[in-house]
């Protein structure tokens, strides 16, 4: 087990490295440099910031440097906002991203699964088609759209909940962003979850501990369960990346001060710097949630392992 | 008269005294005879299919344009009497003109950038599958890799890099939608390449060009039509979701994902702003997933 | 007649199971009776879609939502239809318990051995782990299970297939049940591993007085097994009565139908009295010979005796036997080849490795799924190939034809090395050796007609004919395979089995070949519809003068159907003889083996028969000194690799060094099948 969980870690490298490299080069492929503003600077300022950035060193040294910095936590400098680098801006951000992303991941693996076995237990029967439909309105809508609306009702209709804001963590300001972020997810684990026990209720060992007389909860809990979850395990690895996209809408909507919010920012004021540093870091973040979840699915199917 | 005169000859000729074959029915025919008996998928098509005809014929036959504005009608509720069915948005535009030509704009990016997608993912992943071995380990790492990056925020770097180009949009997406497409054709691939239809092919001294077109191209088309299907929503509600943050389709031109990042601005004052978009971007996505989903019942055929 | 009711352990009346699917309601099983006295062991036979195994399903509570049962389930006096899911649980793995045909699907695959085990116990006994795990290993032992212990911590899929089902075995006794329902337990096994289990099914059955159902398709079984029989088809019973009832004087027709159509090793056992030595070879030899000698190969010298030269071309046949006869083969076709011994096909120290890769880090080992193998084939002749699972045998038929790229070796045709011939060439080998599978639905490409399907190869080796001439020539060869024109387009998921068999067959024929290899062509049918196909190839061969390879792990069959036999194990031949010479004076430990191994579809020869037991199972090919097995006196002194010699050890009867049988049957030296991984 622990040499597997090693081997994917040493595994994991090579893809961070082939990311970060192509973000890289892509990004100072790009045509006209960051400071090619519409004021033209004079030539002066602007080799004194070429040489301040490395933008005069060749395009590979500059590559290493960036490297070098990398491996010690610099995610290089903000060309916009020039007081502070990448790393605190995103550090500033970090906790708020963190905090919803985490709760509506938490949110829809224990809603999503729930929900899915109830539907493949009560199979046909009226609570699987309620979240059938449920489950079809997270899958239709976008969270874009569920925003507004949930925002019109409960904000502004019910008054029930603020619009936005952070209000300092308050578990009101958290509520709706946290559902608007999990609702697609919910509805998508629990239609794996349900497809999966369906097919999995069918198999051979099923049948086997049935005729063991084993209990209904038994069979579910012991037999059912792990082979279950194998493709929501899968899945979890993408939907952390769809949730930290998610959060970018989310942020913006809300008002919320996440990373995604720095990010739209920095995208629209072409703050190529800071771009560059989000996507990093983002990769970054996903890999190492995708590594986590690799080894979960190792440990739900022995089988893997032994490979 | 003559073509059957003609087919009973060949009968005829072919075996005397026989009853005549049996028309057999293929596995796809079967299919179709089951997506026909779901009626969520029916109806879906009907849906899809009248707002198709809407958002490329109904601009003839609407007065106003997507981009100018009517002076005498600005912030206007919807109403049948001045014409604006749809109410006027606040620069006086009238509002059913941009859904219906929203509503374009999204379909044919759906459209492109599902070509683009199928094209590469299909080549990719047939390419893995057939050839198999060190080269299928590479490839298919390589998408795991892709798998595992968030890849809108590489379209929203490639928009901040070469500017909102519309087609470049269409390229980005389809570009890196391709993934799903690539894994489902390889695992295809490489489940018929073993089929012993394949190898009773080659020892009937079938050259490798005959045998992925004769037998592996036909077998693949009902998985790539199914996740065909259902990667067109997903490409819908990514051009939205890019349009929304203001990174995709632009002032004048408009998409569904534009119009509802306006109206949920002002969903409190001009409400109609946000409903007549979100239904239609709802109505569309909702019959592209029954579709979707009634296909992939039909071809696998397997108690769900 | 039967028992009566009271002495019955389980009494099943009138029991009905229909299915709701979309093609509307399908009747399984129509209103049978079921009675099982304690201790006896009850066959129920039937093919494939008769309904035996939801009758049995239907009782116990296990078949899917979709189905509805009506009748009686009587078990000790309960009506187990009437049960609740919580009082059919106190009965279910306690009283009755089940094992499955394929023990690798069967067993919970993220669960360890003992855990599945123990949890039996836990749930009808409440057992403390501690006692349970000793219960547990006990009964892993008494299924003769080695280092149980261990086996207990394992994971299923890290068991061989006869160890999983012991397990399964295991399981189903644990808590000493008084009915063991039995399905198909033995199918998806090797003959000599369903052997070992069926012997240890009925030990148990004989020491704990557990009455058995043992539920199959194959007579052989029964007649090795059952007291009583009922035959099954179309979901009713037409037939029932003791074994020797059964099997002597069968009353219903079908029952006379598939006893007929079981394939049965006859052997007279006077031919195998005194085994004749190589150099007094001019004895009576009641042998479809059809070799003429066979010169050395030149190329190839014994002059390096190393461990790398194995199945040598020089200890191939070369004897000087020229007693031929052709009855077997007929003369047929005498006339158009010249003689019936010519040999259009010779195989020379054929080989095909597979690099396998264990892991990331690991070295790369390389699975000698073919290791120097070497024969001739005689126009007009069949050549059976036996083996068991992992012998390597489809390995060798892809081979040959060049399907797959053989590692080394000739494939001789016709005077033609194949390994080096050009493209053109090969199609024309192409159109003169064609191959029918196992498989024959997945043989036949879904989205064509079987129609195109068949016109296929006459597009490629003859391109000239319009589509008119191919459909003539399509309806003629389905006709002469026995398929009505009228199937002409349908779909291969529209057709039967057989009629896919067909259909493949006439695919393989319509290039006109010379030679046919049967890639176990008839192991997936049903027996009747084995023994129409059987006998369809047999006119062929007739009528075309095909020479035909037939590959199968069912000695019976390929009994039924060839003229020479070669047998292999793990890749390597360890006994190439005439048909007859073979089952007569079978010689190889492993042959011997396997031909005691065979049941035989006769109650009374069947239980009389001494089966011949070496300790271990198959072993894997990837294993080091598994080619060894049985040669254990020189395990010290060879290389860990060596692949023993074939010799001629009476006239055209070859044989691969091994030590006596008796050694291997005694010594109890270290077990073969330990576990890979």
């Amino acid at each position: 087990m622990f040499n597997y969980a090693f081997r994917r870690l040493l595994s994991t490298i090579p893809v961070l490295w082939i990311a970060i490299t192509a973000c890289f080069f892509v990004l100072r492929l790009a045509p006209g440099g960051p400071f090619d503003g519409e004021r033209p600077l004079p030539e002066a300022i602007k080799q004194n910031l070429a040489a301040h950035y490395n933008l005069d060193k060749s395009l590979f040294e500059q590559y290493i440097i960036y490297l070098g910095n990398l491996l010690q936590g610099d995610l290089g400098p903000s060309f916009i906002n020039q007081d502070f680098t990448v790393a605190e801006q995103l550090l500033v951000g970090l906790p708020y991203t963190l905090i919803i992303g985490g709760m509506a991941f938490f949110l829809s693996i224990v809603l999503g699964i729930t929900a899915g076995i109830l539907g493949s237990v009560y199979r046909n029967g009226i609570p699987d088609y309620l979240i059938g439909t449920v489950i079809l309105i997270g899958l239709v809508l976008p969270n874009f759209l569920v925003a507004p609306i949930l925002q019109l009702f409960f904000g502004l209709k019910l008054e029930w909940l603020p619009v936005g804001g952070w209000g300092g963590g308050a578990l009101s300001h958290i509520v709706l962003p946290v559902v608007v972020l999990a609702l697609p997810h919910i509805a998508r684990i629990s239609r794996l979850t349900r497809g999966a026990m369906i097919e999995v209720m069918h198999s051979n060992f099923i049948r086997t501990a049935r005729s063991k007389g084993l209990g209904g909860g038994s069979i579910v809990w012991r037999h059912a369960l792990k082979p279950t979850l194998t493709p929501v395990v899968s899945y979890l690895g993408p939907a952390a990346s769809y949730l930290l996209t998610g959060s970018l809408v989310v942020e913006t909507i809300f008002g919320l001060p996440g990373i995604g919010r720095y990010f739209i920012n920095a995208a629209l004021n072409r703050d190529y710097g800071m771009v560059l540093g989000t996507v990093v870091f983002y990769m970054i973040l996903i890999v190492v949630l995708n590594l986590i979840v690799d080894i979960l699915y190792a440990w739900l199917d022995p089988r893997v392992r032994s490979r | 008269m003559i073509f059957r005169k003609a087919k009973l000859a060949i009968l005829e000729s072919a075996m005397e005294g026989a009853a005549e074959p049996v028309p057999g029915r293929s596995l796809f025919q079967d299919a179709v005879a089951r997506l026909i008996r779901n009626k969520a998928a029916v109806v879906s098509v009907v849906m899809l299919f009248l707002l198709i005809v809407f958002a490329i014929a109904g601009p003839w036959f609407i007065p106003y344009n997507y981009e100018d504005p009517d002076w005498a009608a600005f912030r206007a509720p919807p109403s049948l009497e001045n014409g604006h069915w749809f109410g006027t948005d606040q620069n006086g535009r009238d509002l059913l003109a941009r859904t219906l030509f929203g509503t374009r704009v999204s379909l044919l990016v759906a459209l492109i950038a599902t070509v683009v997608s199928v094209v590469i993912g299909v080549s990719y992943g047939a390419i893995a599958g057939y050839v198999g071995g060190r080269v299928d380990q590479a490839m298919m790492r390589f998408v795991d890799i892709m798998y595992a990056l968030p890849y809108i925020l590489f379209v929203i770097l490639l928009m901040v890099i070469f500017g909102r180009n519309v087609f470049l949009l269409f390229a980005a997406i389809g570009a890196l939608e391709w993934l799903t497409m690539a894994r489902i054709v390889r695992g295809q691939t490489l489940s018929i390449k073993q089929r012993e239809y394949i190898e009773a092919a080659r020892a009937s001294g079938l050259g490798t060009t005959a045998i992925i077109f004769r037998h592996i191209v036909p077998n693949l088309v009902g998985s790539v039509v199914i996740y065909a299907t259902l990667t067109i929503p997903e490409i819908v509600v990514v051009e939205s979701f890019l349009s929304y943050l203001g990174f995709g389709i632009q002032e004048p031109l408009t998409s569904l994902g534009t119009l509802i990042a306006e109206g949920a601005d002002v969903l409190e004052v001009l409400p109609w702003l946000l409903w007549f978009p979100a239904a239609f971007l709802v109505v569309l996505l909702l019959s592209l997933l029954f579709i979707g989903d009634g296909l992939r019942d039909a071809f696998d055929a397997r108690d769900r | 007649m039967m028992q009566s009711v009271e002495e019955a352990v389980l009494d099943i009346r009138d029991l009905n199971v229909r299915f709701q699917t979309n093609d509307g309601i399908v009747q399984a099983v129509r209103g049978v009776d079921v009675q099982v006295a304690a201790g006896e062991c009850l066959g129920v036979v039937g093919e494939s879609g008769s309904g035996k195994s939801q009758t049995f399903l239907a009782a116990m509570g296990l078949l899917a939502n979709n189905a509805t049962v009506s009748g009686r389930v009587e078990f000790l006096g309960q009506n187990l239809l009437e049960l609740s899911v919580r009082e059919l649980n106190a009965i279910r793995g306690r009283r009755i318990s089940m094992i499955f045909q394929d023990p690798l699907t069967a067993l919970t695959p993220h669960l360890r051995i003992g855990a599945q085990m123990q949890e039996v116990l836990q749930t009808h006994q409440r057992m403390s782990d501690r006692d349970a795990r000793q219960r547990c290993l006990q009964w892993l032992e008494n299924v003769r299970i080695p280092e149980a212990a261990h086996r207990l911590s394992q994971y299923p899929h890290e068991l061989s297939g006869g160890m999983r089902q012991r397990v399964m075995i295991a399981m189903a006794m644990l808590c000493e049940p008084q009915l063991l329902i039995a399905d198909e337990p033995t199918t998806a096994l090797d003959v000599t591993i369903q052997a070992e289990i069926l012997d240890l099914m009925d030990q148990l059955r004989r020491d704990h007085g557990t009455a058995v159902i043992l539920i199959t398709h194959d007579m052989g079984v029964v007649a090795r097994m059952c007291d009583r029989v009922q035959v099954m088809r179309h979901g009713e019973y037409v037939e029932q009565g003791s074994c020797e009832q059964v099997f002597y004087s069968a009353q219903h027709e079908y029952t006379k139908m598939l006893l007929d159509a079981v394939p049965r090793i006859q052997v007279s056992v006077d031919e195998a009295q005194e085994p004749m030595p190589v150099d007094e070879a001019q004895g009576p030899m009641p042998v479809d010979e059809t070799q003429e000698s066979m010169p050395v190969d030149e190329t190839q010298e014994p002059s390096e005796p190393d461990a790398s030269r194995q199945g040598d071309t020089s200890s191939l046949p070369q004897s000087d036997a020229t007693a031929l006869s052709d009855r077997a083969t007929g003369s047929s076709f005498d006339a158009q080849s010249g003689s019936a011994s010519d040999t259009i096909l010779r195989v020379r120290d054929l080989r095909v490795t597979f690099p396998v890769h264990t892991g990331w880090f690991a070295r790369k080992r390389d699975l000698r799924a073919v290791d120097g193998i070497g024969f001739d084939l005689a126009a007009g002749e069949t050549l059976g190939i036996v083996g068991e699972s992992g012998s390597g045998k489809s390995t060798l038929a892809r081979a040959i034809l060049q399907l797959i790229q053989p590692t080394s070796g000739q494939v001789n045709w016709r005077g033609q090395e194949l390994t080096d011939l050009g493209r053109q060439d090969l199609q024309k080998f192409r159109q003169d050796a064609q191959i029918v599978f196992q498989d024959p639905l997945a043989s036949l490409d879904p989205s064509m007609t079987v129609g195109d399907s068949m016109a296929e190869p006459l597009k490629v080796f003859e391109p000239g004919l319009d589509r008119q001439a191919r459909t003539r020539r399509v309806a003629g060869m389905m006709e002469r395979v026995g398929l009505p024109y009228t199937l002409i387009n349908r779909y291969p998921h529209e057709l039967s089995g057989g009629q896919n068999q067909r259909v493949g067959i006439a695919r393989a024929m319509m290039s006109r070949p010379r030679l046919l290899i049967c890639d176990e062509a008839v192991s997936a049918l049903d027996v009747s519809i084995q023994a129409q196909i059987l006998e369809l190839l047999k006119d062929l061969q007739q009528e075309f003068g095909l020479s035909l390879i037939f590959i199968s792990h069912d000695l019976s069959v390929v009994w039924e159907i060839s003229s020479r036999i070669l047998v292999m194990y793990l890749g390597s031949v360890v006994e190439l003889a005439s048909r007859d010479d073979l089952f007569a004076r079978p010689q190889h430990p492993y042959t011997r083996q396997l031909v005691s191994a065979v049941p035989v579809p006769d109650p009374v020869l069947e239980r009389a028969r001494h089966r011949i037991k070496l300790q271990g199972e198959l072993a894997s090919p990837m294993e080091a000194g598994a080619r060894l097995r049985f040669l254990p006196s020189r395990r010290a002194q060879l290389p860990i690799d060596y692949v023993p010699i074939l010799s001629e050890r009476f006239p055209n009867h070859f044989v691969a060094e091994h030590d006596p049988l008796e050694s291997l049957t005694r010594s109890q030296n270290k077990p073969a099948h330990k576990c890979s991984q």
